[in-house]
C-alpha cells in the first residue's frame, strides 16, 4: 500500500501537534521543564526572551499552526468540497502557505539557538524538521492537489 | 485489481487536466494570450491565490520577527556597579539612621525603574552615605509572572550579599511587562553580568536557588504582607511609618526626610 501525501502530512500534522502541546503546556506552567536528553539545553531556549511573541509562548503559536494544518489534512483527506470545486486546490495552498511560514519562522528560530541563545531545544528542531518536511511534501499542491483527493 | 483503479484513476486525471487548466487561466486560447505579460507570470506561479497566500506567510514570518528582534525586550546599556556603603541584606545605610525608609516596588514597574535612576542616587549622596537615612527595600510584585520571578532572583542575590547590585541590573535591563525581559534564562544572565563586576559572585550557587523555586515563598509573603498593610500602589515609600506614594521628585523626599528628622527629634 503507497502512503498519499495527505495521509504524510496529516499524520506529520498530529505529531507536530503532541510536541506543541507538550512545549506549550511547560511555557506556561512556571514549574515544569521540558525534558531534554542532555544534547541541549531546552530550559535555556524555553527561559530566552525569544520564546515569547508580544507575551505569548512561541510554542502556543506553533500548537495553532499545527491544529490548523491538521484540520486541512483531514478536510482534504474526506473530500470536502464546501468551497466549490476548487476546494482542494485551496486547501492544498493553505496547507502550503501554513507550513511555509511555519518553516520560516522554525528557520528563524533555528538560526536563534545556534548563534543567539547559544542553546539547542531538541523539541524545537525536531518541530522545526517536521514543518519543512510538510511544506515540502505540500508544494506540489499548488499545482496539482487532485493528485491526494480520493478516487 | 487496486492496480488497475490507479492507472485509471490517473488516465481520468491527465483528461480532465486540461479542462481544469483552461478554466483557471479564465477561459480560451485567445483570452490567454491577449492578457499582459505580468498576468501570464502570475498565472505561471499559480495564479492569485498561490502567490497572495505565499505573500501572506512571509509577511506573518515578518511580523513575528520583527514582534522578537534582539534587544526589543531587553536594554542592553552597559551595567555600572555602584559603589554602596552599609549594606545589609535588602536594607541599604546605616542601622541607626534615624530615618528609615521602606520602599514598596515591582521591578516590573516603570516607576519604580525612575526612582531607581534618578531619586535614589540623589539620596544616597544626601542622606544614605551621611547615616541620615536607611533605604529597605520591599517587595510588592504584583504585575505579573516576571514580577515574582525578577523578585526571586533578587532574593537568591542577596543571599550572596548583592542584592542591590542586582537591582540595579533589573531596573537598567527591565523590558515589556512579562514581555520576556525578566525570563529565567536572562536573570541568569543578569547573574553572569553581575559575576563580570564582582569576582566572588557564585553564578552556580545563583542559578540553584533560582531553579530551586525557594524563593517565591519569600516575595509572595513580602507581597501579601505590603497588601494587608494597605499599600496598593508601587512605588510606595514609608518613611519613619509616613506614607508617600509615587514616584516622586528629591525635593519631596528632602522635605519628607526633614519633616521625619524633625518629629523624631533628630534634626534640630
Amino acid at each position: 500500500m503507497r502512503l498519499r501525501r495527505v495521509d504524510a502530512l496529516t499524520a506529520l500534522s498530529a505529531v507536530g501537534v503532541a510536541i506543541a502541546a507538550y512545549l506549550t503546556f511547560v511555557a506556561f506552567d512556571t514549574n515544569a521543564e521540558a525534558f531534554c536528553t542532555g544534547v541541549g539545553d531546552c530550559r535555556r531556549v524555553q527561559d530566552s526572551q525569544y520564546a515569547r511573541v508580544a507575551g505569548v509562548p512561541v510554542a502556543a503559536l506553533g500548537l495553532a499552526m499545527y491544529i490548523a494544518l491538521l484540520g486541512l489534512g483531514l478536510a482534504r483527506r474526506a473530500g470536502l468540497t464546501v468551497l466549490g470545486p476548487g476546494t482542494p486546490r485551496l486547501l492544498g495552498t493553505w496547507t502550503f502557505a501554513l507550513a511555509f511560514a511555519g518553516a520560516l519562522y522554525s528557520g528563524y528560530l533555528t538560526y536563534l539557538e545556534f548563534f543567539v541563545i547559544d542553546a539547542i531545544c531538541e523539541w524545537c528542531v525536531t518541530s522545526a524538521v517536521i514543518v519543512t518536511t510538510i511544506a515540502v511534501l505540500a508544494w506540489p499542491d499548488l499545482r496539482h492537489p487532485a493528485s491526494d483527493v480520493p478516487p | 485489481m487496486s492496480g488497475n483503479r490507479r492507472r485509471g484513476s490517473r488516465r481520468r486525471e491527465r483528461a480532465e487536466r486540461p479542462a481544469a487548466e483552461t478554466r483557471a487561466t479564465g477561459g480560451g486560447a485567445g483570452r490567454a494570450s491577449a492578457r499582459p505579460g505580468w498576468r501570464r507570470t502570475l498565472d505561471s506561479w499559480g495564479g492569485f491565490t498561490v502567490v497572495g497566500s505565499i505573500l501572506a506567510a512571509v509577511a506573518v514570518v515578518v511580523v513575528l520577527v520583527v514582534l522578537n528582534r534582539p534587544g526589543a525586550s531587553v536594554n542592553d546599556d552597559p551595567y555600572v556597579p555602584v559603589a554602596r556603603a552599609a549594606v545589609d541584606g535588602k536594607s541599604w545605610g546605616s542601622a541607626s539612621a534615624p530615618v528609615k525608609i521602606i520602599e514598596f516596588a515591582d521591578f516590573q514597574c516603570p516607576f519604580c525603574r525612575a526612582f531607581s535612576h534618578d531619586v535614589e542616587p540623589l539620596l544616597a549622596q544626601e542622606f544614605i552615605d551621611a547615616g541620615t537615612v536607611q533605604l529597605t527595600y520591599h517587595h510588592l510584585a504584583f504585575l505579573g509572572p516576571e514580577s515574582g520571578r525578577a523578585g526571586e532572583a533578587a532574593e537568591c542575590a542577596a543571599d550572596q550579599g548583592r542584592f542591590w547590585d542586582y537591582h540595579d541590573l533589573l531596573f537598567l535591563r527591565q523590558g515589556r511587562e512579562n514581555g520576556g525581559a525578566f525570563s529565567n534564562g536572562n536573570l541568569k544572565d543578569f547573574a553572569r553580568e553581575l559575576r563580570d563586576a564582582y569576582a566572588d559572585f557564585d553564578v552556580d550557587t545563583f542559578n540553584r536557588c533560582l531553579e530551586s523555586g525557594g524563593k517565591g515563598a519569600v516575595v509572595d509573603a513580602a507581597t501579601q504582607e505590603a497588601a494587608s498593610a494597605g499599600i496598593a500602589q508601587t512605588p510606595s515609600f514609608l518613611i519613619n511609618g509616613k506614607l508617600l506614594t509615587a514616584s516622586q521628585s528629591i525635593e519631596v523626599f528632602r522635605q519628607a526626610i526633614q519633616q521625619a528628622l524633625a518629629a523624631s527629634g533628630a534634626g534640630s
